[in-house]
């Protein structure tokens, strides 16, 4: 008799003896919660909400990822590249980690979620009774609602049949005739299925650092440095923007164009602007009183874990910010709560993963509101 | 869901991670470049305008269209062992075997597919390796040098690969190296003994010993995870990797547990608790998956991070935590 069986009528003996003994059966663990179809959970019941929440903006049709997740046929066929990517931590594509300080806008499945789909993708992939909804394509509009000025790229950008992959840097037709605080900016696709990731950025006529105003991934609000706070865009300073273009499996062999547009969100009124400085891995000694509002990777490679702290004159220690990095998917991390550190505060950076000179750490900071 | 057992199978050539790929001969998955495998799929036909309903087998379509072929990979819904040995599947996700070393002192391996049902005498032909009980890692050269192997030869009946080792010291630890056919990449599994095996079924007893529960007492969760990974380190440490998914699920049911206190944590700890007790989740189902396949590595690798977050949510909800609001 196989060792299946008699396990079965061994569950059975069990489940008796809990009716018996009146042990809730939802105190027992499933013995068999293993590779049989074993979930307890349903695509339509519980995985859809989930991934209707969380995966939608990408993974629907016209989205930048190579498949829909939203009906049951089109996520099923994916079920073991779902679970190597939520048990490698890749997907959602947000790499902070609060544990180190808390962040804003964090963008992961909650611990209970992840189980969940976790338990459908490798429990069988039952479909379930719910109703099921059809599917919707990704809404691709402004996600902070309308911008106070858009500028459409001043080309529109054919990547060939032959070409999977690109990243275009253009500047932008915006004349700037004053100082202006840019509070956050976004970019709307013309094709979404192939805007992988956007760097918008200002960059002065006398050859100053480019000042990067926002890291863009897709799925994500563009985020904001907070109140009374923007990203400075000088008179006669252009704005440019960074495209990488990247073509899914789905799209190979095939030509595709785009003619983005990017729009900006101004600050009404006075406000601090926010300098973005380069953070050595060697750490950094500030020279004055500042708050930090942001930290970020550049070019990074993948998998390398990030911890930034701070330390005081007097020698305490408060985390700042951590997060892994991901290649393609650069983005800011903004910290929950500013970080006001004085000065002689020395920023320390520590890595696993990377080689020295392979990452380029950014912190974004102000001057601290007088108290 | 349906059974899935009444219809028809066949084998086509599949991608191991992207399972939409359905094809007639061997080559790379369009998607990922891997090379695909031999999946035995069930077969059902469907109506191009109206795929959500199955038909009983090819024809025409109401509208004059020929009813299409689709095909449902069905698998992995055995993977218990058959003879009392230690069962892991393959990285290629179809073959699966079983590692026995009995009281005759011959380790023996059993092939099976991915229905678990033994391989075809023309499959298991194919399948070449040997058993390694003794290698060291130079660290100079970064390779590891084999010090006692054993060549794995097919038994006369077919059923079984198997080499002769002797009395070998409990527990016995030995690496099946294996090639499921000529010119494939080398698959290594893991194995340790701790006593010889016998090809017994289980007991309502074993199964019982499973029985758990999910206390209310914060502590008390506090202490049962810390036992559940102490135990996971055992077996790990033992080579009983398809026994850890049970304590590692024990384990992320606890952790689970606790996500739902963690409003009662001082707000500066919240989110440090979430992140560690996701950490926890992911890590026990690498642990079911790396104790599946069977590589010491890998299930090394994912007991680590399930320790490192465990000791990660103990701190949080510990009882410095719990002065801070946490009861």
């Amino acid at each position: 008799m196989s060792r299946l069986s008699i396990a079965r009528r061994a569950v059975l003996v069990l489940i008796a003896i809990c009716v018996v003994c009146g042990v809730p059966d939802r105190l027992v663990q499933r013995l068999d919660a293993h590779k049989p179809v074993t979930s307890k959970y349903t695509y339509w019941d519980d995985v859809y909400p989930i991934v209707k929440e969380h995966c939608g903006s990408c993974h629907a049709p016209g989205g930048i990822a190579p498949m829909s997740l939203l009906t049951y046929d089109a996520a099923r066929p994916w079920a073991e590249s779902i679970r190597l990517e939520l048990t490698a931590g890749h997907m959602p594509p947000w790499f902070g980690d609060p544990g180190v300080a808390p962040l804003k806008d964090a963008h992961k499945l909650s611990p209970r979620d992840l189980d969940v789909v976790l338990t459908w993708v490798s429990g069988g992939t039952p479909p379930g009774t719910g109703k099921p909804v059809p599917e919707t394509p990704v809404r691709n509009t402004w996600r902070r609602g309308r911008p106070d000025m858009t500028f459409a790229l001043p080309e529109t950008v054919t990547l060939p049949a032959g070409t999977s992959e690109d990243t275009r840097d253009f500047v932008l037709q915006a004349a700037n005739d004053r100082d202006r605080l840019i509070a956050a900016a976004d970019v709307l696709p013309g094709n979404a299925t192939i805007v992988h990731d956007a760097l918008i950025y200002t960059t002065g006529s006398d050859g100053a650092t480019p000042n990067v105003i926002a890291a863009w991934v897709p799925g994500l609000a563009p985020a904001s440095p907070g109140a009374n706070t923007g990203f400075l865009w000088r008179a006669g300073e252009q704005l440019a923007v960074r495209i990488h273009y990247k073509k899914t499996w789905k799209y190979e062999n095939k030509p595709a164009s785009d003619r983005a547009t990017v729009g900006l969100y101004l600050l009404k009124g006075a406000g601090r602007d926010v300098r973005s400085l380069p953070l050595p891995l060697s750490g950094a000694v500030v020279d004055q009183d500042l708050q930090a509002l942001a930290v970020r990777a550049a070019d990074a490679p993948s998998d390398v874990d990030v911890r930034i702290a701070a330390v005081r004159p007097d020698g305490s220690r408060l985390p700042i910010g951590g997060f892994s990095t991901r290649s393609g998917w650069d983005q800011r991390y903004w910290l929950a709560r500013p970080a006001t550190v004085p000065k002689g505060t020395r920023f320390d950076v520590t890595t696993t993963g990377a080689a020295p000179g392979e990452l380029h750490l950014w912190i974004d900071v102000v001057t601290p509101p007088r108290s | 869901m349906l059974a899935q057992s009444d219809k028809p199978t066949e084998s086509i050539w599949s991608c191991p991670v992207h399972a939409v790929v359905a094809e007639q001969n061997p080559g790379k998955c369009p998607i990922c470049r891997r090379d695909l495998v031999l999946v035995t799929a069930t077969v059902s036909w469907v109506c191009p305008n109206r795929p959500e309903v199955e038909r009983p087998g090819p024809g025409r379509c109401a509208d004059g269209s020929q009813a299409e072929k689709r095909y449902v990979q069905s698998t992995h819904a055995n993977h218990n062992p058959r003879h009392g040995g230690l069962f892991f599947m393959a990285p290629d996700l179809w073959h699966h075997l079983e590692g026995t070393y009995e009281s005759d002192e011959i380790f023996r391996v059993f092939l099976y597919d991915d229905y678990t049902k033994p391989l075809p005498a023309d499959l298991a032909k194919q399948v070449t390796g040997r058993v390694v009980t003794n290698e060291r890692f130079e660290a100079a050269t970064k390779t590891t040098k084999e010090i006692t192997a054993f060549p794995l030869k097919l038994s006369a009946d077919g059923d079984y690969l198997e080499a002769r080792l002797g009395r070998m010291k409990f527990p016995a630890e030995m690496t099946a190296k294996l090639k499921f056919k000529n010119g494939d990449q080398e698959y290594r599994f893991d194995f340790a003994f701790a006593e010889f095996s016998v090809d017994k079924a289980a007991t309502p007893a074993d199964v019982a010993s499973s029985l758990f529960e999910v206390p209310d007492d914060l502590n008390e969760v506090l202490k049962l995870l810390a036992e559940r990974v102490t135990l996971i380190g055992d077996l790990v440490q033992k080579g009983a990797f398809s026994e850890v998914w049970v304590p590692a699920f024990q384990a992320k049911d606890l952790a689970l547990s606790l996500d739902a206190r963690t409003r009662t944590l001082p707000l500066a700890k919240r989110d440090v608790a979430t992140a560690g007790i996701e950490r926890l989740v992911r890590a026990s189902w690498m642990l079911d998956a790396s104790g599946d396949t069977g590589n010491r590595s890998d299930v090394e690798q994912a007991y680590g991070a399930l320790a490192s977050a465990a000791r990660e949510v103990e701190t949080t909800f510990g009882p410095a935590a719990a002065s801070g609001g946490a009861r």
